[in-house]
């Protein structure tokens, strides 16, 4: 048993990784055909880890009922929220006209765009407190964000055109560079990562414990 | 040491109840929806690169669209993928959608059901396949650069994509002419690294203001052609296809709210940097 818990997912990652790695440079139909089939395999494996997920969530909702927390009255309405859409959507599907999509789109569209139009008050009211240039970086910040801020709406456009065109430059030009160096350590990041788990050097994929 | 006192003004100001800041905030957006000023609006370069290329394409050219977004995005995507929508009907482009978000998918229908309206010819299976939501992210990028019958064996409506005429002509990612994806994260990341060039086809992207700042380097490298960001740049998209919608008309209210902003911050500087003068003034008398 030990040799399936600890040594196989090693193997079966190395195997996969490697194969994967090779087909890249094998410009053959078999390594085509072998790449669509890890494709399509991925793809049934990642609707099951959904399955897993479902079942880990209520699980998760469960055993808080069971067990009274404080503010279990919250998992009772997502299991109940989940369990009728669950079942109200296999029945008569989820498309519009059916009762899930009435669900859909009379409780979880203007609820979900009421949770994210109300950053409009907060973002307002803590830019307000806190966006103060106490140092030259912050004071730098600070200008850039406003400049961007009033030059990408029309009024910016309409107290001055140059606004809008110094708010691209800014976005064209630090913001690109900025983000190109995060993108840049994010993609040696992930190639590290993967040629770690390919030689089995990581293994928290496995889970903790034991 | 002494507390500092502050002009009357000033330490009114700095310490506004956020309840006043709120209220603000709302007759910000209401009034100019009730009283519209009606400013210009400006195109950008890359909100008319986008355009340029769907209306440059031959009619009946293979337009790939991805709309990974949900209701939490809808305001400001919703009105930009519409009117690439209704640009690429209007051109008789062939459509295939695909959603990498749960929640999108009935945007996504919404959208199509409101377009046929204005376009009642426009048939599923023939000139548009809507496929849907289809769980995995990445591998479905991967898989619909190998086949999206494979990746996507029914569409949303339930047909089989295999007996679709559309898909006879249009079966993968290498087969779009371009594509245009609707992002509200950083699915579009994925879209290029793993779809768009591997496949080298042309892309543009549609995003929220907040996660335009992300895309802009791959502007610049040629990995998107265009980009259309946030609710102003789906009014400019409206403005090229000259049929004013959502966006154009909540222009006016976001321009107000940006200005408000503006000027507290501006205002709470000024008045913290008063503040800051009169502390050190107070603190050199009593040295």
């Amino acid at each position: 048993m030990q040799f399936f818990r600890k040594q196989f997912p090693i193997l079966l990652a190395f195997a996969m990784g490697m194969t994967m790695f090779i087909r890249e440079f094998i410009p053959s139909k078999l390594a085509q055909s072998l790449y669509e089939g890890f494709t399509n395999w991925a793809i049934v494996i990642v609707g099951f880890s959904a399955i897993f997920a479902i079942l880990s969530l209520l699980r998760h909702h469960i055993s808080k009922v069971r067990r009274k927390v404080p503010g279990y009255g919250f998992s009772v309405v997502t299991i109940i929220a989940f369990t009728q859409m669950l079942i109200l959507g296999l029945i008569f599907s989820v498309q519009p006209g059916t009762p899930a999509g009435w669900e859909y789109w009379w409780l979880f569209v203007p609820m979900q765009s009421t949770m994210f139009a109300t950053l409009a008050f907060f973002i307002a009211s803590a830019a307000f407190r806190a966006f103060r240039a106490r140092t030259w970086e912050a004071l730098a910040l600070l200008v850039a964000g406003l400049i961007v801020m009033i030059g990408r709406v029309p009024i910016g456009e309409f107290i001055s055109p140059y606004l809008s065109d110094v708010a691209g430059w800014i976005m064209n030009n630090p913001n690109m560079a900025g983000f190109r160096g995060i993108a840049l350590g994010v993609a040696l990041a992930q190639i590290a990562i993967a040629v770690r788990i390919i030689f089995g050097i990581e293994r928290t994929y496995m889970g903790g414990g034991d | 040491m002494e507390e500092v006192r502050m002009p009357g003004f000033v330490e009114r100001f700095l310490k506004l109840d956020r309840r006043i800041i709120y209220s603000l905030v709302a007759l910000a957006v209401a009034l100019p929806l009730l009283w519209p000023l009606k400013l210009p609006i400006r195109v950008t370069p890359e909100v008319e690169s986008v355009f340029n290329t769907i209306e440059k394409l031959p009619p009946g050219s293979n337009i790939m669209m991805s709309a990974d977004f949900d209701p939490a995005s809808q305001p400001e995507l919703y009105p930009m993928m519409k009117a690439v929508m209704r640009h690429i009907a209007r051109k008789n482009h062939k459509l295939v959608i695909t959603v990498l978000w749960p929640n999108g998918p009935n945007l996504v229908a919404q959208c199509i059901e409101e377009l046929k309206l204005e376009f009642p010819n426009w048939r599923s299976g023939e000139d548009y396949a809507f496929l849907g939501y289809q769980v995995g992210g990445t591998i479905v990028i991967i898989g619909v650069g190998n086949s999206f019958t494979d990746t996507y064996p029914k569409d949303y409506y339930g047909s089989s994509t295999a007996a679709m005429p559309i898909i006879k002509q249009f079966n993968r990612l290498g087969q779009a002419d371009y594509m245009v994806m609707f992002e509200a994260g950083n699915t579009g990341d994925y879209w290029i690294v793993y779809g768009t060039e591997v496949h080298d086809v042309d892309v543009g992207g549609g995003v929220t203001a907040v996660v335009a700042p992300l895309y802009y380097p791959y502007l610049q490298a040629k990995q998107l052609n265009g980009i259309i960001g946030g609710l102003k740049g789906a009014a400019e998209y409206e403005v090229l296809t000259k049929v004013p919608g959502m966006a154009t008309s909540a222009m006016d209210s976001q321009s107000i709210v940006h200005a408000l902003v503006f000027f507290a911050i501006v205002l709470a500087n000024i008045f913290a940097l008063v503040l800051a003068i009169e502390k050190r003034r107070q603190a050199r008398r009593e040295a």
